[in-house]
């Protein structure tokens, strides 16, 4: 059980990230990622799992959308913006489905990794701009970002599941 | 070559910062692992990503999950007449804390939407951060009472014009069923159906993107950008009238009368049909501001030299057998 509760240091914030941009509503993210995690301790569910991440990652998402729907009745939120399913359907993966991820992924970084990545992915800074701004020379840049990107690689790969339907998407 | 070496060149070069010693081993890259290239570019793309700090710690310990095992569980027998009082108190705090945050804090992340019905145009509603939104009829939004976050992010359905306060620190998003537009400030107008999305610019620049590819293109004043499907076209802005919708302003200069009748439609509640047995062929150059459309159908009437009746539903115009060809 110390297991347990390292898995929810090491998990909770990017969790939270994740079902941020499917949510939107950051009280009710920090309640569904709790609420998971106290339905995994009583039920001593992560024993029994393979791929805690990607068990974890679908289970955020189903409760992201048991969230949704009851919230659709107080219509809250559009109908028509209700994901269907829990993960898409192969060949039907789309940006929507890709954003939580990434979110999940930079949340997950170390600190600096993640600063650098941020400022360059999503401030759209070059390597020597971002050098300058974080007073860091481009050499640390570029080690940074060749760190997320074995990161990113590492994250696709341990959840082969996502790989595959990635490559299903594209190739369709 | 070491594999470290390799991500540092790949991730230079999905950054765009090709370096000349690079380009031979992200060509290898590609060709032997095909997938793997096209995925990560695919992530790697630009896009808005927020991250918030949560506090794991925190929130570890306000779960209390330690205390949930049965043999770490301590009970308090309150045999102090004093200790009843604190508790009492400090319940009936925690009730007016509940309070608080429903009545007061909880209501600024609410997300208000609303619905225009298929008459009431024109509808305009001012958003937190002082953007202005236009919607016409049959249109939807949806928005935070409150901003938060990096973004100002809305959900549109059907057609709207926004003015978008100025603040470049957070972007302001809308996000149709396929498409996501950017803007920091500046004013456009957006149609949207369910795989259709179109942006037209009155000032400033707008950035559009396709979600289902993920393609964006940037658009300024006299541009509009449609999405359909996975497509994404930029053009010129031909029609005057995109805005009339709203404005109630039509300048037509020598324009095709079914191209009229169009425009209009977007306006005025009750629709002009053009009769199909007798079709009116003509050029219309007018302005009309805002005036009734019976008096539009007047001018039309006598510039076209045809004939108007009315329905129920709608006004036909049919070409009068005494017109010369």
């Amino acid at each position: 059980m110390v297991n347990f509760k390292e898995i929810f240091h090491s998990y909770y914030a990017p969790l939270c990230n994740y079902a941020l941009s499917i949510v939107r509503n950051e009280t009710a993210v920090e309640e569904i990622v709790q609420k998971l995690f106290i339905d995994l301790w009583e039920k001593n569910a992560l024993e029994k799992v393979d791929n805690v991440e990607y068990y974890l990652l679908k289970s955020t998402k189903y409760k992201c959308i048991d969230y949704l729907r009851s919230k659709k009745q107080t219509k809250e939120f559009p109908v028509s913006d209700l994901p269907e399913k829990a993960f898409p359907e192969p060949g039907n993966l789309t940006e929507e489905d890709i954003i939580p991820l990434l979110h999940y992924f930079a949340s997950k970084l170390p600190p600096k990794t993640r600063q650098v990545f941020l400022l360059s992915r999503s401030s759209g800074m070059t390597y020597k701009e971002i050098a300058e701004e974080m007073g860091i020379s481009v050499k640390t840049v570029e080690n940074q970002m060749s760190r997320a990107l074995k990161s990113m690689k590492v994250l696709l790969k341990k959840n082969h599941l996502l790989y595959i339907l990635l490559i299903i998407k594209i190739f369709q | 070559m070491s594999m470290e070496k390799i991500y540092e060149i790949l991730s230079r070069h999905f950054s765009d910062e090709e370096s000349e010693a690079g380009g031979k081993t992200v060509e290898n890259f590609k060709k032997k692992h095909e997938l793997e290239y096209f995925i990560l570019s695919r992530l790697w793309k630009r896009r808005d990503i927020h991250v918030k700090d949560f506090n794991a710690a925190k929130a570890w310990e306000s779960m209390g999950l330690e205390a949930k095992k049965p043999r770490k569980t301590k009970i308090i027998y309150l045999r102090h007449g004093f200790l009843k009082l604190a508790a009492a108190v400090a319940i009936f705090l925690m009730g007016m804390a509940a309070v608080y945050y429903f009545r007061v804090l909880a209501p600024s992340r609410e997300i208000i939407s609303m619905q225009t019905s298929h008459l009431e145009r024109g509808k305009n509603i001012v958003l937190a951060d002082g953007t202005m939104v236009w919607l016409n009829s049959d249109a939807y939004i949806s928005y935070p009472r409150k901003f938060y976050g990096g973004t100002r992010t809305t959900d549109l359905r059907g057609e709207a014009f926004f003015q978008v306060k100025k603040d470049p620190a957070h972007p302001f998003v809308i996000k149709t069923k396929n498409t996501t537009i950017e803007v920091r400030g500046t004013s456009f107008n957006v149609r949207s159906s369910t795989n259709m999305t179109e942006v037209t610019v009155k000032t400033g620049k707008v950035k559009v993107r396709n979600i289902l590819t993920g393609k964006e293109i940037m658009i300024t004043r006299g541009y509009s950008a449609r999405t359909e499907n996975d497509k994404l076209l930029k053009f010129r802005t031909t029609n005057p009238n995109y805005l009339s919708w709203k404005t109630g302003y039509f300048k037509f200069d020598n324009v095709p009368i079914e191209q009229v009748v169009k425009d209009l439609n977007t306006y005025y509640a009750k629709k002009v049909v053009i009769d199909r047995k007798k079709p009116v062929a003509c050029n219309l150059t007018a302005q009309f501001d805002d005036i009734s459309l019976q008096d539009i159908l007047k001018i039309i009437k006598l510039t076209c030299e045809c004939g108007v009746r009315e329905s129920a539903d709608n006004y036909i115009l049919y070409a009068l057998k005494t017109k010369k060809q």
